[in-house]
């Protein structure tokens, strides 16, 4: 069966199947785009945060705007190559397309990597920093601890968490983290039921259905078992998660006796409720079996795991992206990760510091009202806020820029607020080498330098104290709505990129037969994968100058 | 359709070219004007955009081919054009009648 | 059945499972990975009636939850549900012994029934199989114009269906926070957990953009089919009502969809990325300051979801309303009054229903203007909706009227529609709205719509079409025995919702409102609902016997036009072969000539030729013959 105008256009509608297919697929796609430009349109309006303007690298986008009409030239012109029935310039056209495709993607890589490691930190006082840390791991350091127990969530938590904490034997041989579990172990006739590690050092889990059912009827046989806590040491944590997952099996069957439990319990219950005191022989002793086999299923399976933590005296380190909450999810005596995890022990405040080497400050989050920068008021919270003082290197060179703009803006010259609060700081090799040591070693008190090294580029390097961090993070989605946009529109867009130069590619390397066969069903094939490809441009046009311009 | 035939293909490669280059030139005609202040920064963005709508025109009606499609194809973006309209507007209408703001002063 | 075999193929003939000659694909080709219109259509539409089948049992727990609020379930309840997902939602209570629902389940459960209902039945069911089924066969097409592009939207369909289902088992449980999912509520529930991705939360917003994109392949393909595929002489104006109203609603998914999609994927960012897209500032949860950044908005997030959820509804009720259209001439045995009034009447419906959204937002502290424009728009769009009502009552006047199954369903879904959209319009105006919202008035009325509205204009549709697509007629006592007792419980159950509604019960409440003083007096009606709603769920036995029964042993069809119709999916052989059509069908007429004046019948088909002796009547069979374009 042959679908009709599959290649050859209806004579009344003058169209193909495909080309209307596509403009469809691009209507529904204009309301795609047009409902994330709505979206950032609404945000922007709202937004009771200074808006980030001017923030990305305009040159990249400029060259990959370039990149993208270049595309669009040759994917039409392979279009008219197949139209002039001209398969060597179509391979070639369509190739450079496929090439720009690359060379787009690989821009908008380097242009995100940049983001993934580059930090923004809030301080309590409204100063917003900005910087790479140590490792340069885009993270901010870690929060260290000296632990002692965790505590782990059955139910809902994930091994890995905890192992993003302790260090494994394996991962690192000099912290020797051992971690211990206790668990219930029973043994009937010398054969033992539960978790327990065997002779050969090997982990058991003995929890099945058979050994359940076991313990049930030893239970109704009126048999006594001793229970022992068994403590087992791990080093490896594929091992903890067969446990974790044995523990599992064993809440979902404890769950199924107790709910028996409670349906022979509510029986009797209703039974004494309607008057009937004889309770018959056989319900009462369905009940005694289940309590019993609830209560000892119980025995092996706690609602949390506790787990010893023994570091041999090594500090942990948690990473900020595994807590709950940056700036709630720790204390002085633990930390909850985002599983639930409760990781117990000493907070160690000096090795948790945030070190930051700063290239940019952001005063404007100082101002009491959003969008509004009196210049009196600015100058005073400036004073107040001890950034002089505390960031001497950064503070310097915001007040040079800061005089150039207020002499600009006295001369009657358009300046934002931007040009007024917010400065770049590019480093300066070799200047500060003399301050290179000037703080370091010191005690400091509020309202002294924080100031500690200079880094390879000669930024300042800071450091600061957790408590004093309101918010932190890279330039992600996380940070603001306005990076939260960037990402989603872009990322969409260089998916359709990539869908598109697949599309495309399929094409050109399979098109030769279906050229062969009927060239006009393949330049029609071309010219709707040109259309969309059209689009994905005509997409960043609008993109380029609203992201990264406006 | 007159605009298949191998002469206008031909024509139109050396059209899709120009196009190109303007393309580009409107590109960092963009950028430069980014950077000039016109009074107030809505103006800025009603330049930019117009420059970007102009841009926009051209890949359409050119690379798109939509200077001399169907009438149909007309009448789907003509569609999507209209809500797409109505979405944004309405949400920028909606957010700037808060009450309290006495928008239409009443 | 005469299986007139076109010269062309060799497998005319799809229905005889014992022809397992090399020229017919294979079983997974052929029921599976089918590529033929009728087949996903089939394949929507079973698929589509299991999940309503689920949607409706959540419904009936929930229901037991408000009648009986705290009181265990009765084992006809229990019984279908997997006993460790008892044990750990419902656990047994101590003092009865029995299985208590609490709130957490019951917004579980409704969040559940109403995505379900929405998303995976009503609209797969009326847009995805008879859309597929019956619209390339009334406009004489041979298949869709992308076939291959079908069968994936029925494959992301099912995906998102089946990622919808699983997240039950989750240890989080499914999504609990209503089909609406507003934020910040749906994005902070569950959201401290080990992986942001492993929640119900995660899975339900995952399963919608799967849903979504499904929903646009398959309106991109019935477009391109409605414009393209048309048989010869089939002009705008000759194509059946049906078709037009299958053409807005893909209209309207392709164009109201995105937003949404646009919605859960901000929606996603914000749960996996700590992103504040529909966060603001300073929000708390467990009395802790969340740490994100703030500076979302939650008001975004509910403009672009009523921006498809509007529409939705007409994408709901459209394919109803069209089968009825399709199913009243027939029985009446009279054209359809007003034909084209109906068409520029759903067009101008399609049109609007997409500037009417914020009627559902008028407490979120929008400006009098605004309301106002969006209260003007809503009360406009009710006057398409009663062109269409209006034009089918009419339509039954004067008519011949034959009772048969199909045309009793019908026949229901004009006054339980008109009932719906009545009282529709007190929620138009923002000033009664203030007291309605939220409450179970919404509930009654959107229900009337969509329950005895919709779903009977698709039970029209199944016992309509069925015959067409098995060759086998659907058992008339079993119809009547569904018809009849659905008919009558489904307004008890409806009905007394109203009632609730303007007494101030609020909706989403898991104990039906015990709680509270002000609803002691209506309180009893929970139990009414309750068993209405079961004696509902029983009286739908009689139609699934039958659907399955009949599909075997029913009684066979004696002609390929068993009801007598004019339009051309009835020309083709009974069941459809692949490739459908047997001869080129050209089409002579409108869609509904029935009981034309010196005709030897009361019927006279489309793709009848014209006799030789009446001259007048020749119309050339050419598509250019009237220039009407398409529009929404
Ligand atoms: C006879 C069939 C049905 C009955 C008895 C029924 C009953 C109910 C009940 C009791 C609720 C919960 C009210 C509340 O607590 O707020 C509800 C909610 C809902 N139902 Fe139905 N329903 C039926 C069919 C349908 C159908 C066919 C649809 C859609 C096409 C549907 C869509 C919804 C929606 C969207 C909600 C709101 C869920 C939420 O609160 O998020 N229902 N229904
Ligand atoms: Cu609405």
């Amino acid at each position: 069966m042959e679908i009709p105008h599959n290649v050859t256009a209806r004579p009344d509608t003058g169209l193909y199947n495909s080309k209307i297919g596509i403009w469809l697929f691009l209507a529904s796609e204009v309301m795609l785009f047009g409902g994330l430009f709505s979206g950032y349109i609404f945000l922007r309006l709202g937004a009771d945060f200074p808006w980030p303007e001017h923030m990305l690298d305009v040159t990249k986008g400029c060259i990959n705007t370039a990149i993208l009409i270049l595309s669009s030239v040759t994917v039409v012109m392979a279009w008219s190559s197949l139209k002039l029935r001209n398969f060597r310039h179509f391979q070639i056209y369509m190739s450079i397309t496929l090439l720009c495709a690359l060379g787009f993607c690989v821009v908008k890589a380097f242009e995100y990597k940049a983001k993934f490691t580059h930090l923004s930190c809030e301080l309590s006082n409204g100063l917003v920093l900005e910087g790479h840390d140590n490792d340069d791991k885009g993270e901010g350091n870690d929060i260290v601890y000296k632990p002692s127990r965790a505590v782990f969530p059955i139910e809902t938590g994930e091994i890995h968490f905890l192992e993003a904490v302790l260090p494994s034997n394996e991962k690192d041989a000099e912290a020797k983290a051992v971690v211990s579990l206790k668990v219930p172990v029973a043994s009937i006739d010398g054969n033992k039921i539960g978790v327990y590690r065997g002779d050969d050092k090997k982990i058991k889990v003995a929890l099945g259905n058979s050994e359940i059912e076991m313990i049930a009827a030893k239970l109704k046989g009126g048999d006594e078992f001793k229970i022992e806590d068994e403590v087992i040491e791990f080093t490896d944590w594929s091992e903890l998660a067969k446990v974790i997952d044995a523990q599992r099996d064993v809440k979902k069957r404890f769950l199924r006796a107790e709910n028996d439990r409670r349906k022979y319990a509510g029986t009797v219950n209703q039974a004494t409720l309607a008057g009937v005191t004889a309770v018959p022989k056989k319900l009462s002793d369905s009940l005694e079996t289940t309590t019993a086999l609830a209560g000892a299923l119980q025995k092996f399976f706690s609602e949390e795991l506790t787990l010893l933590v023994d570091t041999k005296g090594e500090p942990v380190s948690i990473k900020p992206s595994a807590l709950r909450n940056q700036d709630f999810g720790w204390t002085d005596k633990g930390a909850t990760l985002r599983d639930g995890t409760i990781i117990e022990g000493e907070y160690l405040q000096k090795e948790s510091k945030l070190m930051l080497a700063v290239d940019g400050v952001d005063l404007r989050r100082l101002s009491p009202t959003p969008g509004e920068y009196d210049p009196k008021i600015m100058k005073q919270r400036i004073e107040a806020s001890g950034f002089a003082e505390q960031f001497p290197t950064i503070h310097a060179a915001w007040e040079e820029q800061f005089a150039k703009y207020e002499k600009k803006e006295a001369e009657g010259d358009h300046v934002t607020s931007k040009e007024l609060y917010y400065a770049k700081y590019h480093g300066e090799h070799g200047d500060h080498a003399e301050g290179h040591d000037a703080g370091h070693g010191e005690s400091h008190a509020a309202g002294e330098s924080l100031e500690r090294d200079f880094d390879s580029h000669g930024l300042p390097i800071y450091e600061i104290d957790r408590a004093d961090v309101r918010f932190l993070s890279t330039f992600t989605p996380r940070l603001n709505t306005y990076y939260a946009t960037y990402f989603l529109i872009t990322g969409l867009h260089a998916l359709h990129v990539i869908g598109g130069a697949i599309v495309l590619a399929y094409f050109l390397f399979t098109g030769r037969k279906m050229y062969k066969e009927n060239p006009e069903h393949l330049a029609n094939r071309v010219e709707v994968g040109g259309l969309f490809w059209h689009f994905v441009d005509l997409v960043w046009i609008f993109l380029f100058p609203v992201l990264y311009l406006l | 359709m007159a605009s298949d035939s191998p002469e206008a293909i031909r024509k139109s490669i050396k059209l899709y070219i120009i196009i190109g280059a303007g393309l580009l030139v409107l590109t960092a005609l963009t950028v430069a004007v980014s950077y000039v202040h016109f009074g107030s920064h809505s103006m800025n963005v009603a330049v930019g955009l117009l420059i970007a709508c102009i841009k926009a025109s051209l890949v359409g009606a050119i690379f798109m081919h939509l200077n001399h499609e169907k009438r149909l194809i007309y009448i789907f973006l003509v569609l999507a054009g209209v809500l797409f309209v109505a979405l944004m507007g309405l949400f920028i209408f909606s957010l700037l009648d808060i009450p309290g703001q006495n928008l239409f002063g009443y | 059945m005469a299986h007139s075999t076109t010269a062309t193929e060799a497998h005319t003939d799809e229905h005889h499972h014992d022809h397992h000659d090399d020229h017919n694909p294979g079983f997974v080709q052929k029921y599976i990975f089918s590529t033929d219109h009728k087949m996903i259509g089939i394949q929507y539409g079973i698929t589509a009636l299991c999940f309503m089948l689920f949607g409706f049992f959540l419904m009936m727990v929930m229901r037991w939850s408000i009648a009986y609020p705290n009181q265990p379930m009765p084992e006809w309840l229990t019984m279908f549900m997997p006993e460790d997902f008892l044990n750990r939602w419902m656990p047994v209570a101590e003092s009865t012994g029995g299985r208590v629902v609490d709130g957490q389940v019951y917004n579980m459960f409704g969040a559940m029934h109403g995505t379900i209902m929405v998303f995976l039945a009503v609209v797969p069911l009326g847009f995805g199989a008879f859309g597929n089924f019956v619209t390339p066969l009334q406009i004489g097409a041979p298949d869709m114009a992308f076939p291959k592009l079908n069968m994936m939207s029925y494959w992301i369909y099912f995906l998102g269906g089946v990622l919808m289902f699983a997240s039950f088992f989750l240890p989080t449980g499914a999504a609990s926070t209503g089909w609406t999912f507003y934020p910040p509520l749906g994005v902070l529930t569950d959201y401290f957990v080990g992986s942001p991705w492993l929640t119900g939360q995660t899975w339900w917003l995952l399963g919608l953009v799967l849903l979504i994109t499904s929903s646009l392949l398959g309106s991109v393909n019935v477009i391109t089919t409605i414009i393209n595929l048309r048989a010869k002489g089939m002009t705008w104006m000759r194509m059946p009502f049906f078709v037009w109203g299958m053409l807005v609603t893909a209209f309207l998914l392709l164009l109201a969809f995105p937003p949404l999609e646009v919605a859960g994927l901000m929606q996603l960012s914000d749960r996996v990325f700590g992103s504040s897209f529909f966060l603001p500032t300073g929000l708390s949860a467990n009395n802790e300051v969340v740490n994100i950044s703030g500076g979302g908005s939650p008001l975004l997030y509910q403009h672009l979801f009523w921006f498809l959820g509007h529409p939705e509804v007409y994408v709901l009720l459209l394919p109803a309303i069209s089968i009825v259209a399709e199913i009243i001439p027939n029985n009446t045995r009279k054209p359809l009054w007003g034909y084209k009034s109906m068409v520029y009447g759903v067009l101008v419906l399609g049109f609007l229903s997409f500037i009417v959204w914020a009627h559902h937002m008028y407490l979120t502290g929008m400006g009098s203007a605004i309301s106002t424009f969006f209260q003007t728009t809503t009360v406009l769009i009710s006057i398409p909706s009663v062109i269409l009502l209006t034009a089918m009552l009419i339509s039954l006047w004067g008519g011949s009227i034959r009772f048969t199954v199909p045309m009793l369903w019908a026949c229901a879904f004009l006054p339980m529609f008109g009932f719906g959209g009545l009282t529709g319009l007190p929620l138009a105006f923002n000033l009664t709205d203030l007291y309605l919202h939220d409450t179970y008035y919404v509930i009654g009325h959107f229900h009337y719509v969509v329950a005895p509205g919709v779903i009977f204009g698709l039970f029209a549709g199944i016992y309509y079409w069925y015959p067409k697509a098995t060759g086998r007629q659907m058992n008339t006592f079993l119809g009547h025995l569904h018809f009849w007792p659905s008919l009558i419980a489904i307004n008890v159950v409806f009905m007394p919702m109203m009632v609730q509604g303007i007494a101030g019960f609020h909706r989403r409440w898991y104990n039906g409102g015990i709680s509270y003083e002000h609803t002691a007096e209506y309180l009893w009606l929970n139990e009414v609902i309750s068993w209405a709603v079961w004696a509902l769920a029983i009286f739908q036995l009689p139609f699934i016997i039958n659907f399955f029964v009949s599909a075997f042993f029913g009684k066979k069809v004696t002609s390929d036009n068993p009801w007598n119709a004019t339009t051309l999916e009835w020309a083709t052989p009974t069941p459809p072969g692949h490739g459908n059509f047997t001869f080129e069908p050209i089409v002579y007429r409108g869609p509904y000539e029935y009981s034309v004046p010196g005709a030897d019948k009361d019927y006279t088909p489309q793709w009848e030729a014209p006799k030789k002796d009446t001259p007048k009547d020749v119309v050339k069979p050419d598509t250019q013959a009237e220039s009407d374009e398409p529009k929404a």
